[in-house]
């Protein structure tokens, strides 16, 4: 179990990945990263982070499928689950609105607004 | 209050060539009758105002960038030149050259389709919103600056008028101040087509300076033909979305679901609007029970685009229109299924069966039809059981401009509306002398800066009056009524316009596709599949 700091970025874009570790890093937080769903899970399971940060268009496996298996995994199902997505903003009441799933924790649209991100991140985290 | 303004007026430098005032605009029938309950139209940033080109009227739609120097602007102004000269030969616009000609030389200026512009009559006649005000400028252009002796005989001969950067900024704009619906062209007595002039436009301002509205270009067909569907979704995350809904669609309705996807040798390839998957979930929901009980093989293609069906090339750009629709047919002829099925999605419609038979030939020319027929023929077949006193509530139909009028599907949609529907009625004019809902050629996706307010304000607003009118019988909002709207991108609009005015509230109105109803009579169907409570 991870103390408290460690968050799990989940996005295929290195470029957003190095983006978002960064920027949770120079705010004190420790983090790991993986670049599709199933790596994204299976990292989930292992390290039991703090907070995971998760897109949604991904290749192999989407973040859809991810945020599911999150969910009807125990010992992953209660991580707090910031959505970092490029799709368009219907999405956020398509997955807040399915009953299988309860709705993430936070929501973010690319480009994110970094001081409303970290604000978020704090939150969830503490 | 409105100024007259003329056509010469366009090339004059100014901060505005024309402001709206809310009190100018077409009225309201109750309870949207006072002006100082609707909500306007917010202003411009000053950001805005001093970045981009700004001076045509108090909306923008594109958000061109000022041009930094002068050398700049004359650039842009040969460029604009040199593209609409290249729209005038055969070998650079082969597509939609013979009616351009006819549209460039033969205009009586009588007006007549004036009046039945949704949008110069909502705007209160604003002179810049007629049909053919944009058309005149391009006119005077072509005769002044592209004809042999035309800065002498042009402008005697047909006006004159200045060429330079506000003319073509403005002139940008302007062809964003138009729906496309074509209702301009209908009743033209001599069959000038103010609509195409428009699209013709719009395809020099993209295909040769560069510049459209991002909502269309970046973040639509670049997007759509880079990851699959405008709206970012690739294969993986729309199949696990369809799950979910296929898993909804049982729980609700009791039919277990499973959506086939890239089904070889299948009857069906149905594509959808993929929007209508997060915005609706509930339409391509009831495709699927509908398809799968009267024992359609159908499938769903996850190859890049071809499980998104818009094509907004249709309203800017001709390659990528192409390019779409060649992506449409490969993954049909890939699949080797009998025929390409279009959901509801008016200018999918007319993308890939009408505009698209320039583009699909050879082993591409695969059937295309429309979804209307194909639910018209399923209902009428027997094989699933109906009730239509479930569907006993007030219901009127939208016509979507591209599948309507613009292509002649009229009945198929009617005759299931007649059938299902006990309380049907029109609304007038209905049919192909519809209105638009005021979304069309894209506007119902571009929300930037303050253009959503314009556009439920002035280019929607003609469309709230008729369905407001449709259930005057019915005023009250403890009445449930239905709109049907089979079109996702008429939904968008809808569903802003709704929220905009309240519509739901006061009226006591939903809006809807077509094959919601077909299901909600289901006589399998145990539960309402219409629910008035949870309109999105």
């Amino acid at each position: 179990m991870s103390d408290g700091k460690l968050i799990l970025v989940v996005d295929d874009e290195e470029d957003v990945v190095s983006y978002l570790t960064s920027l949770l890093e120079d705010n004190g937080y420790e983090t790991i990263s993986a670049l599709d769903g199933a790596e994204g899970f299976k990292l989930a399971r292992e390290k039991k982070p703090a907070l995971i940060t998760l897109d949604i268009t991904m290749p192999e496996e989407s973040g859809v499928r991810m945020f599911r298996n999150l969910q009807q995994t125990e010992e992953t199902s209660k991580i707090p689950v910031i959505i970092v997505t490029g799709v368009s903003s219907d999405f956020k009441q398509f997955i807040e609105s399915r009953r299988q799933v309860h709705p993430p924790e936070a929501y973010f649209e690319k480009p994110i607004d970094k001081d409303e991100f970290l604000k978020k991140v704090k939150e969830l985290v503490s | 209050m409105k100024s007259r303004v003329k056509i010469e007026d366009i090339s004059k430098p100014s901060k505005k060539l024309t402001h709206l005032d809310i009190d100018d605009l077409m009225p309201l029938p109750p309870p949207y009758d006072k002006i100082e309950e609707q909500p306007g139209w917010k202003a411009l940033s000053e950001d805005a105002l001093e970045n981009l080109e700004t001076s045509l009227d108090d909306t923008i739609a594109i958000g061109i960038p000022k041009p930094k120097t002068q050398e700049e602007e004359k650039e842009l102004v040969k460029k604009f030149l040199s593209g609409l000269e290249k729209l005038l030969t055969r070998e650079n616009n082969w597509t939609f050259l013979q009616p351009l000609l006819l549209s460039l030389e033969h205009c009586a200026k009588c007006q007549t389709c004036t009046k039945a512009c949704p949008i110069y009559e909502a705007s209160g006649k604003q002179d810049i919103y007629r049909p053919t005000y944009r058309s005149e400028v391009w006119r005077r252009i072509v005769h002044k600056y592209l004809k042999p002796g035309g800065k002498f005989f042009g402008r005697l001969s047909h006006g004159d008028i200045d060429l330079n950067w506000t003319t073509v900024a403005r002139l940008m704009e302007l062809s964003y101040r138009c729906t496309l619906c074509r209702r301009c062209a209908q009743t033209c007595p001599i069959g000038i087509d103010n609509g195409l002039i428009t699209h013709e436009l719009r395809k020099v301002f993209s295909q040769e300076m560069g510049i459209a509205p991002k909502e269309l270009h970046e973040k639509g067909s670049v997007l759509q033909l880079e990851v699959g569907s405008s709206t970012g979704m690739n294969a993986e995350v729309v199949k696990d979305n369809i799950e979910f809904i296929d898993e909804d669609m049982k729980d609700l309705t009791g039919i277990e679901v499973h959506t086939p996807w890239d089904k070889e040798g299948a009857d069906v390839l149905l594509i959808h609007n993929a929007g209508e998957i997060l915005a609706w979930p509930e339409n391509p929901g009831a495709f699927a029970i509908v398809l799968e009980k009267a024992g359609i093989s159908w499938t769903l293609s996850s190859d890049i685009a071809a499980y998104d069906g818009i094509n907004y090339g249709l309203w800017y750009d001709d390659f990528q229109l192409g390019r779409v629709a060649i992506k449409h047919a490969e993954a049909a002829k890939k699949l080797g299924v009998n025929r390409i099925v279009v959901a509801e999605c008016g200018h999918a419609h007319k993308a890939l069966t009408v505009i698209a038979d320039r583009v699909l030939t050879g082993d591409f020319n695969i059937p295309r039809v429309s979804a209307m027929t194909l639910l018209e023929d399923i209902v009428f077949s027997g094989k699933i059981k109906f009730d239509p006193s479930k569907n006993d509530f007030p219901v009127t139909l939208h016509d979507p401009c591209n599948m309507v009028r613009l292509m002649g599907i009229v009945e198929p949609q009617r005759r299931i509306l007649r059938y299902l529907c006990p309380q049907f009625r029109e609304m007038e004019p209905h049919g192909v002398d519809n209105y638009c809902c005021g979304g069309g050629s894209g506007f119902a996706i571009m929300s930037g800066h303050n253009f959503q307010d314009w556009r439920l304000a002035v280019s929607g607003r003609m469309k709230l009056k008729q369905v407001i009118e449709a259930f005057d019988d019915h005023p009250e909002p403890e009445t449930k009524k239905y709109l049907c709207a089979p079109c996702s991108n008429c939904k968008g609009q809808l569903r802003d316009l709704f929220r905009y005015y309240g519509v739901q509230e006061k009226s006591g109105i939903i809006y809807g596709g077509l094959v919601e109803l077909i299901v909600n009579a289901m006589v399998d169907i145990k539960q309402p599949f219409i629910n008035f409570d949870e309109m999105q």
